[in-house]
């Protein structure tokens, strides 16, 4: 079944509206690894899209951020704008490291979508070395705390062997707390550093964009 | 299709992860991908944490209640063991697995233990595999007729396993409480000896069942415990009979000793592995005697007084004994010398091994 996806009449010379796309193209090394062909075949379809009528339409961009990605059109046109928001729709729930399905994340201040097996090395990094800093607080302190399993991201009770925690019974003795101790935790510190460490490889290995 | 093959391991290595599974797959893919990370790194060089919970707080706190309750003599034995149990805390050390290269040298003064020599190492090899690499055994029966060094092999192996030994003699068990304790409505109620053994920071502690074939017929179902005990999932909830306390009991190596395998109770004998043990071979005699040598005479001061070196000739009369003669025969050997005013054994100096199952009583012919 062929479509006819043009709007007006075909031009013979390329027009300001297929430089502009081709600059975009040429500008894709800014996009993310894992969105860069998603994005080239929007592009590629707003090239076919080129007629009279969107001679003098400028498109620019991408404007990568918050892990959403826009871009300016000049005027206002319903086949260009539309093809731009179900892309900008479409990449939203894709990696941005591998381009698989993904969810929104948040890793620090910032949200980017990723598939469950680019986040949790990113998350478990960053977690990690928060967790690290506190056992380290804690040890200068001298207090030994009990870190209850909801303390505790799902990426690091995973790591953690069954047999490290505590069953405590609760003030009320109503509720057993799945719990494991400051001091348990300092003990697999260098364990914990090493997972980090290659964590942190893993990511820098791979290309966000 | 790759999260309905990794959910099944997850529910696997931890019933209390299951939630990843039903809660959200996406969390199913983090924990697999999380311990993907953790394997590449491996293991941790240091121990990464050899403490186990022995039993919940919550337990031992409701049993001092009950303790409270209690009357007469069994109230002070019983506190003062839940005391002793609250001293040395809810969570117990459990012996790391050494290497199986550690027993090589087991394999040099037992050579004929080699069987259960290579059975143990092929366990610690296992247990080299796992995260913790803590110290796990099957229960193990070793079957070899009597004076063959089977105590003396279980002795050394708990040196090389760096744990310690409790040995419970069944031949000689008393009672059925023996084992599994007296319950605490008598007044004589005390713990059995498996509570003894466990009575220590260290949770795996080797149990050695020795001549288990020579259970008398009174205190037969003083081995009832055994059949939780010896089994991984129900030995997690062990109590004993007078204080109660469900404690953790998986970590225990338990080690029994038979000179005949098939008289031991077919339930029983189901739960371990058995190992057939022979008598040294004329070949493997010279290491037996210098291990029984060394074991002998090993911090004894008078050993001091001799030159411990053996001539060929006591070697190749000691060769001609079991262990156990062996060991009796040399002791016997050292005394002579020193009435003879000598600091080297002779020949002469060693007994003539005495054909115990050949002797005879009543009238000579």
């Amino acid at each position: 079944m062929t479509k006819n996806i043009q709007c007006g009449a075909p031009k013979d010379s390329a027009s300001d509206y297929s430089k502009h796309i081709e600059l975009l193209m040429i500008t894709a090394d800014k996009v993310p690894a894992g969105w860069r062909k998603t994005y080239d075949e929007a592009m590629r379809g707003l090239l076919k899209r080129d007629c009279a009528s969107r001679s003098s339409l400028v498109v620019s961009g991408p404007l990568i951020q918050d892990g959403e990605i826009g871009f300016h059109v000049s005027k206002d046109d319903h086949c260009v704008a539309g093809i731009l928001r179900k892309t900008a729709a479409r990449l939203q729930g894709q990696c941005q490291v591998c381009g698989a399905q993904a969810r929104m994340r948040v890793i620090g201040l910032k949200r980017r979508p990723l598939c469950a097996e680019c986040y949790a090395p990113r998350a478990l990094t960053a977690e990690l070395t928060r967790l690290l800093q506190d056992l380290k607080v804690r040890a200068a302190g001298k207090s030994q705390t009990l870190y209850s399993a909801h303390d505790l991201s799902p990426r690091i009770r995973a790591l953690l062997p069954d047999s490290c925690w505590h069953h405590v019974q609760s003030e009320c003795g109503a509720k057993v707390v799945r719990c494991i101790a400051s001091d348990d935790l300092r003990g697999m510190s260098d364990w914990l550093r090493a997972i980090r460490d290659r964590a942190l490889a893993l990511t820098s290995a791979t290309t966000d964009g | 299709m790759h999260q309905q093959s990794e959910a099944p391991v997850v529910s696997q290595v931890d019933p209390n992860r299951r939630w990843w599974r039903r809660a959200d797959p996406d969390l199913a893919r983090q924990a697999a991908c999380v311990r993907s990370i953790a394997m590449q790194v491996g293991p941790p060089s240091a121990p990464m944490e050899t403490r186990r919970e022995f039993f919940r707080t919550g337990e031992l706190t409701a049993r001092m209640e009950w303790a409270q309750r209690l009357t007469g003599n069994a109230k002070a034995m019983v506190r003062s063991r839940l005391e002793r149990a609250r001293s040395l805390g809810d969570r117990r050390t459990v012996a790391i697995a050494p290497t199986s290269d550690k027993l090589t040298e087991l394999l040099v003064n037992f050579p004929n233990f080699a069987p259960a020599i290579r059975q143990v190492q092929g366990q610690l090899s296992l247990c080299q595999c796992t995260p913790g690499r803590l110290l796990q055994l099957q229960p193990m029966l070793i079957e070899g007729p009597p004076g063959i060094g089977k105590t003396a092999f279980a002795n050394e192996l708990a040196k090389a396993l760096g744990v310690a030994l409790t040995r419970v003699n069944v031949s000689t068990l008393s009672a059925d409480f023996s084992l599994a304790g007296l319950d605490a409505s008598y007044e004589s109620a005390k713990p059995g000896l498996i509570w003894d053994a466990l009575d220590s920071p260290c949770m795996s502690p080797i149990v050695m069942l020795d001549e288990i074939d020579k259970t008398p017929p009174s205190s037969a179902s003083a081995l009832g415990c055994l059949y939780a005990l010896l089994e991984g999932h129900t030995a997690r909830q062990f109590c004993d009979e007078a204080l109660r306390l469900p404690v953790d009991a998986s970590y225990v190596v338990w080690i029994a000793t038979c000179n005949d395998a098939s008289l031991v109770e077919p339930a029983l004998r189901s739960r371990f592995a058995i190992t057939e043990v022979q008598a040294p071979t004329p070949e493997q005699m010279p290491a037996v005697v210098a291990s029984v040598h060394q074991q002998l005479i090993h911090g004894r001061e008078w050993a001091n007084a001799f030159d411990t070196r053996l001539s060929a000739d006591v070697v190749a009369k000691l060769a001609e004994m079991t262990p156990r003669q062996m060991h009796r025969a040399l002791e016997q050997a050292y005394a002579e010398a020193a009435n003879a005013g000598r600091d080297r054994l002779c020949a002469d100096d060693i007994p003539r091994p005495v054909a115990e199952s050949k002797r005879r009583l009543g009238f000579l012919n």
